[in-house]
């Protein structure tokens, strides 16, 4: 669908030299992904050039045939002189075969879908950030691109317009758009993202699948920008270090209401046991007080792992994941709430807390239970 | 003062009308032809841009009145022509309307963000279409209270054409004082009038002004 070999785009300014510097890259049909990196790595400069904004020094882009690609920025750029149907009709009306009639039914029909149709004749000045966003997301739809591209769409908004947009993302990767998205927000990327292409000063530093990319990462510069990065996402916490980690089971297993579940995908067992330390014993205890339920998939299990199965099934469900099948490893879903966890010498938690993540990290969980044996 | 107005009232609306022709011939040439060129210049053949420069670097150095009296009395003299002074007026001030107005749309289209024409073209919108369509129509309402402010000034202008005897208010209005020698009157007359078209005209553009910036800044 999309493809970018060598890619080379150099900025000269008076300071620095800016862009991109041989990125290489490609998208299949129906794929998000989210572009991350610290400001200056190259970002936009990569969707602009996709979007043929800007003409390469170096290097091919290429996109299949018939595919437009369509390009949305974090200024909104909606037509201040055109109301808001008028700014999703303008251009297919100029390039397309179809009745006016018919364009201005497809138009309302987004509008409807998305819940803007009580705005169709608001002039853009009359609207809010967020609904600025997505009339601008819609203006893209309307033009039939087969690929959108997005840069930093949600840069300018609070967390409850990102979470519009959110469902905004997550209807259109439904329908099978192939999406580039350039975004800081963390749980944002973490939501809607198939793939991670990771860019630092200019060129492609990691290019991973999502969910391994945010709960499996290896590279400590990228682990070090996540932690950091998600410092300043309200939806995201961080608990760093052996006490906090302890602290953060203890109080979960203290808040979850009894009879609840805890859906569990981790590589091998018993792998933070040893991070639990002493407060391991009351922990289990208290889970198994509460009649709190372990679901587990992992590729083997612990010797605690196995006795707990011994000794109270019905609290302690697991699977066995073929090798065949990748795991990213090391996430746990509590109603709400999704918790990836890194066992090293500083053992870490990320918490995401946040309904749309937690329901597709469940999605995910249930896919690779039904895969296990 | 209401005396002379109902007794010259036909020569004062004589020299209106005159001063209305001059002004309408100006905006006529300069508005239409000062957008053609501002927008070639800015969006299609750079040189043009450059002549706008110049142009505007000669309007800014050389007074009104000097400008006019050149192009009555040594140009004419020079190429052995003889102008009518109205049309002599028309061509001075209608190339200080022109190059005004390229200058104001060159330099709006510079500030015009550029995220407008980019969204054009990546929903796969024409140069043109993205000109005709987006730019312009933007552009026109950005421009509008300063392009009214402009076609004021030059109706300000106009008083100079007296001085090369174009028969337009101010003429008029010198001519019957020289009748009936009664200055006050008649040049209060001049005071009202020119306090009665642009009082509600400044409050307009005003208005504009304000509306404007809130929608398109």
């Amino acid at each position: 669908m999309l493809k970018l070999i060598n890619a080379t785009k150099k900025y000269i300014d008076i300071e620095d030299v800016r862009g991109i510097s041989k990125v290489s890259f490609s998208a299949s049909r129906g794929e998000v992904v989210c572009v991350l990196g610290k400001s200056g790595s190259g970002k936009s400069t990569l969707l602009r050039v996709l979007a043929g904004l800007e003409t390469l020094d170096k290097g091919s882009v290429s996109i299949n045939k018939n595919c437009l690609a369509t390009y949305v920025s974090q200024n909104y750029t909606l037509w201040p002189h055109l109301t808001v149907i008028e700014n999703l009709t303008l251009a297919p009306k100029l390039k397309s075969k179809n009745s006016h009639k018919t364009i201005l039914k497809e138009a309302s029909t987004l509008l409807y879908r998305f819940g803007l149709e009580n705005y169709a004749n608001n002039y853009p000045s009359e609207l809010s950030g967020g609904q600025k966003q997505r009339v601008a997301i819609l203006r893209a739809v309307m033009a039939k691109p087969k690929i959108l591209l997005f840069d930093e769409i949600t840069s300018a908004l609070d967390p409850e317009l990102t979470k519009s947009l959110l469902d905004l993302i997550r209807a259109l990767a439904k329908d099978g758009y192939t999406m580039i998205i350039v975004t800081h927000h963390m749980s944002f990327a973490m939501f809607v993202a198939d793939r991670i292409l990771f860019l630092k000063d200019g060129t492609v530093l990691q290019d991973e699948k999502a969910i391994k990319f945010f709960t499996a990462q290896k590279n400590p510069e990228i682990k070090s920008f996540i932690l950091d990065i998600t410092k300043r996402d309200e939806s995201i916490e961080v608990f760093k270090g052996r006490e906090q980690f302890q602290a953060y089971h203890i109080g979960l297993i203290k808040r979850l209401p009894k009879d609840s579940t805890i859906y569990v995908a981790g590589a091998v067992g018993d792998s933070w046991i040893q991070p639990m330390g002493e407060f391991y014993k009351y922990y289990e205890e208290m889970r198994i007080k509460k009649r709190i339920t372990w679901k587990m998939v992992t590729y083997s299990q612990g010797k605690t792992d196995r006795r707990l199965v011994k000794e109270f099934p019905q609290l302690n469900q697991f699977r066995r994941l073929p090798r065949t099948i990748q795991n990213p490893a090391n996430y746990c879903v509590t109603e709400d709430t999704v918790i990836t966890q890194i066992f090293e010498d500083e053992p870490t938690i990320i918490q995401i807390k946040n309904q749309h993540i937690a329901d597709a990290y469940m999605r995910f969980f249930e896919e690779l239970w039904n895969s296990g044996k | 003062m209401i005396q002379v107005l109902i007794e010259y009232h036909n020569l004062l609306l004589e020299g209106f009308s005159v001063t209305l022709k001059l002004l309408g011939s100006i905006i006529l040439i300069g508005v239409p032809l000062g957008t053609l060129l501002g927008v070639i210049g800015n969006r299609y053949v750079s040189e043009v841009g450059n002549i706008i420069k110049i142009g505007r670097f000669f309007t800014k150095v050389i007074p009104v009145l000097v400008l006019l009296f050149w192009l009555h009395y040594p140009l004419q003299g020079l190429l052995g022509i003889v102008i009518n002074p109205f049309w002599t007026t028309v061509i001075a001030l209608g190339f200080i309307n022109t190059i005004a107005t390229a200058h104001l749309v060159t330099a709006e289209l510079e500030l015009l963000p550029k995220s407008y024409r980019e969204a054009g073209i990546t929903l796969g919108m024409s140069k043109n279409q993205i000109i005709r369509k987006i730019e312009l129509p933007i552009l026109s309402r950005r421009i509008l209270p300063q392009l009214l402010l402009n076609q004021a000034a030059m109706l300000e202008y106009t008083l100079f054409a007296s001085l090369i005897s174009v028969q337009e208010l101010f003429r008029t209005a010198q001519t019957i004082n020289a009748m009936v020698y009664k200055p006050v009157e008649i040049y209060s007359i001049l005071v009202f009038f020119f306090f009665l078209i642009l009082t509600p005209f400044h409050l307009f553009v005003s208005k504009l002004q304000k509306k404007y910036f809130t929608e398109y800044a």
